[in-house]
């Protein structure tokens, strides 16, 4: 082909890239580019023009509202309850920072220790992740039928109830979202051992032996490496963490039928309000987002201020 | 072992996206299946598909097909096309002729342009009639979707009645007992203290675990009944003020105790009329203990042959009835007297459909206007087990099924008579859907009334409910100006 041979190394001259080379890093990019700039930078865009608008049934079109959508939000807040929804969407930030989050890094710790059937512990606690959240929610919820739930006869046993008083366990406000916070750690910690795990391999065995060598036992060795060497993957867990309160949404929305029996969350209100007021919806992200956005980048802030970053 | 772990891993993983492709209840009867459409013109409809399935669309295609052999229909339908067609109306990628489309996307569909105007098909003709299609419709329906400056466009036709639901009964278990159909709640709990004497199965059977047992619109249901179709469609419909809800207090608290007794209640000799474990049951779960013989009754909807058919089949014996239900008080009269046994109860209509796309409109317009045939409509209601439209059309009651006719009976005598009460107001406040015939009751108030830990306390549940809706109305109330409150309304 004209003398062009594909197995000569290009020579680059470092102040200037031959044009295919130029063209090639165009192609590459375009796509996640145009993702980007249409998923990214344009739907949110038009959501944020959306908060201010609505449609009016009197003009029959497109209206601006002004900050009226956000009036409305703070006109409903007590005659929907939406403290409760926020208390609820909390509820999971509690539950997965102070539970999950620290189960966790111990079940990671213990793998990085080479735990018997550690390979397979992995599998298991990596399986909720594969298996359609539709799915997990089916088997969750047969786990409270009153007549078979394994789990309905565990918590009745617990509880001190027979068959005759048993409460639903998921349909039931007084239970529900404990039902769903017990969702969230038992098939949500997995993930996040996988990923902490991984940081944890990444430690040298010499500063461990060495270590153990100047008379450091497990919780010296767990709290003065293992966290630091790990941090930059921890904190982006934590991070990760702050921002459950504001995104979770599936499991009321899958295991507790869009919401029922008190347990819809901010989130899932927006998303409800979507189908028949998809402005106001719109007004609601707005406003989860103007107090998401600054919180993660606070605790992002303080978390690098924690350790410094370890080079290993 | 770590390529077994790792190919296990994969096909897990593999598992887990079939799983995700999977697509639960698409149809497509594309040209390819048995049908000869060799020089025929295809007719695409998208439609939503659940519980009841695509029998009604497939027939009304077919009985079409048979008067136009010229063209075939292709149906696509789903449990999310509400949302699918909604996303491809607005994109301008909708290729279907006919589309249902979800009621609270009518407006804006409407409006921007998406939809095609059918007054045409309204002033249409039925076939072999001499009635045209809006004498047929519910006025109530029609007025509440029409559009424009002047009230005169309208894009879409009425799909379904969603009113209340009734119970399925144990024909066999009634007949050999030789219970009867109760028409009143008295004779409803009647029956329940005699099932409780005669048999050791519990009387009622209900799936509280889910979307509140299905008995959301049923204290709707009743209010109507107890006030009568003239005060509650003229008069209550209207909004004008919280006080409505204090007029309607006792009807509202007689309502919401009956549920309360139904769901809680004990018959004479102490026995629960609800099977134990029924607070927490799914509704498929509850469907499970009926046929199995737990229980004589079950609350459930005409869905119930099409979405237990498979289950159905290893019970071959089972038979099954459906009864309305019974009329709140026991004389079957509103509270000035007058016969309220034909009132009936419906939600706003979804819609059918024909976007500004559609590659055959005048085949679609004819299509939907066939749909109002005796023949079609009859199809119509037994292929959903007896579910009717916001029509009124004659049905050959030969050609339904024994249930589709004991559920098109039910709602027979208010389609005749015209006394449907339709959640249609255009008052704006239940236009943004802040209040309603109940405003505590919805899920509320009924999933209240499932968790009560005793019949006591689901009592007093339904006695802060029937408070709750006027509180609630009063909320939105702007006492100083005497109306509703606009900041809270919005613009219109």
């Amino acid at each position: 082909m004209n003398g062009f041979n594909p197995f000569v190394k290009i020579k680059l001259n470092k102040y200037k890239n031959p044009f295919r080379i130029k063209l090639f890093i165009v192609c590459m990019l375009a796509i996640p580019v145009f993702c980007f700039l249409v998923y990214g930078v344009y739907a949110n865009f038009g959501g944020l023009i959306m908060a201010f608008q609505t449609f009016s049934s009197e003009q029959e079109k497109v209206v601006g509202a002004g900050f009226s959508n956000f009036q409305r939000f703070i006109l409903l807040f007590d005659r929907f309850n939406y403290g409760k929804m926020i208390k609820v969407s909390f509820g999971y930030f509690a539950v997965v920072m102070f539970i999950s989050t620290p189960i966790s890094i111990l079940v990671a710790f213990f793998l990085y220790k080479k735990v018997p059937f550690g390979r397979f512990i992995v599998v298991i606690l990596f399986l909720p992740n594969i298996v359609p959240m539709s799915l997990l929610g089916e088997y969750y919820r047969q786990l409270f039928d009153p007549s078979n739930g394994v789990l309905n006869k565990i918590l009745n046993f617990l509880l001190g109830f027979d068959a005759s008083n048993a409460p639903a366990y998921l349909s039931n406000p007084k239970y529900s979202n404990l039902m769903l916070y017990i969702y969230t750690v038992w098939f949500g910690f997995g993930y996040n051992a996988i990923l902490i795990w991984g940081a944890m391999t990444r430690i040298p065995e010499e500063l461990v032996e060495s270590a153990q060598l100047d008379g450091a036992n497990l919780a010296v060795e767990f709290f003065k490496i293992t966290i630091p060497v790990i941090w930059q993957t921890l904190s982006m867990v934590l991070v990760v963490t702050c921002m459950v309160p504001f995104t979770v949404y599936m499991q009321p929305m899958i295991i507790n039928f869009n919401g029922q029996a008190e347990t819809t969350t901010i989130a899932l209100l927006a998303i409800q309000q979507l189908k028949t007021d998809p402005y106001y919806s719109a007004a609601i992200s707005v406003l989860i987002a103007c107090v998401s956005i600054p919180s993660v980048l606070i605790v992002r802030k303080l978390l690098d201020r924690v350790f410094p970053i370890v080079e290993v | 072992m770590k390529k077994i772990l790792t190919l296990i891993l994969s096909l897990l993983m593999a598992f887990g996206c079939v799983a995700c492709t999977v697509d639960m209840g698409d149809v497509n009867e594309s040209e390819s299946e048995s049908k000869d459409t060799t020089g025929k013109t295809e007719i695409s409809i998208s439609v939503y598909s659940a519980g009841y399935g695509t029998g009604w669309i497939e027939k009304a295609c077919e009985i079409y097909e048979k008067n136009h052999p010229e063209y075939y229909f292709s149906i696509r339908a789903n449990a999310r096309m509400f949302e699918t067609v909604t996303t491809e109306l607005n994109s301008g990628t909708c290729k279907s002729d006919i589309v249902l489309i979800a009621g609270y996307d009518y407006l804006n569909l409407a409006t921007s342009g998406k939809l095609l105007e059918l007054s045409s098909v309204y002033s249409a003709n039925i076939p072999e009639t001499e009635r045209k299609v809006v004498d047929a419709v519910a006025p109530e329906q029609y007025n509440y979707r029409l559009v424009g400056e002047n009230n005169d466009r309208i894009y879409g036709v009425p799909w379904q009645d969603a009113s209340a639901n009734g119970f399925v009964y144990n024909k066999k278990l009634f007949r050999e007992n030789g219970y009867e159909v109760p028409a009143t709640m008295d004779e409803f709990f009647a029956l329940c203290d005699k099932i409780a004497q005669d048999t050791t199965i519990a009387p009622l059977v209900y799936g509280g675990g889910q979307q509140s047992a299905y008995q959301s619109m049923t204290p709707h249901h009743w209010i109507v009944q107890y006030y009568g179709y003239d005060y509650m469609q003229n008069t209550f419909e209207q909004y004008l003020s919280p006080s409505q809800y204090e007029y309607t207090a006792d009807g509202r608290l007689k309502a919401y105790q009956t549920l309360a007794k139904m769901l809680k209640g004990q018959t004479a000799n102490g026995e629960n009329i609800a099977l134990t474990g029924s607070n927490a049951l799914y509704a498929q779960n509850a469907q499970r203990e009926f046929l199995q013989g737990k229980a004589a009754m079950l609350t459930c909807g005409p869905w119930f042959p099409t979405e237990m058919a498979l289950i159905l089949k290893d019970f071959p014996d089972f038979e099954y009835g459906y009864f309305p239900l019974p009329h709140i008080n026991a004389d079957k009269k509103d509270v000035n007297g007058n016969d309220s046994s034909n009132v009936g109860y419906s939600l706003a209509a979804n819609l059918l459909a024909i976007p500004t796309t559609a590659k055959y409109p005048e085949v679609a317009k004819d299509f939907l206007v066939s749909m109002f045939t005796s023949e079609s409509y009859t199809s119509f209601v037994n292929e959903n087990n007896g579910m009717t439209r916001p029509i009124n059309v004659e049905v050959d009651k030969t050609a339904l099924s024994s249930f589709a006719k004991e559920v098109y009976q039910s709602v027979e005598g208010c389609k005749l008579n015209n006394t449907c009460v339709y959640e249609t107001s255009l008052a704006p406040i239940s236009v943004k859907g802040y209040v309603g015939i109940c405003n505590f009751a919805g899920g509320d108030a009924v999933l209240s009334i499932i968790n009560s830990a005793s019949y006591n306390e689901a009592m007093t549940v339904a006695s802060t409910a029937s408070k709750a809706d006027l509180e609630k109305a009063l909320s939105f109330w702007d006492s100083k100006n005497n109306t509703w409150d606009e900041k809270v309304i919005g613009i219109v």
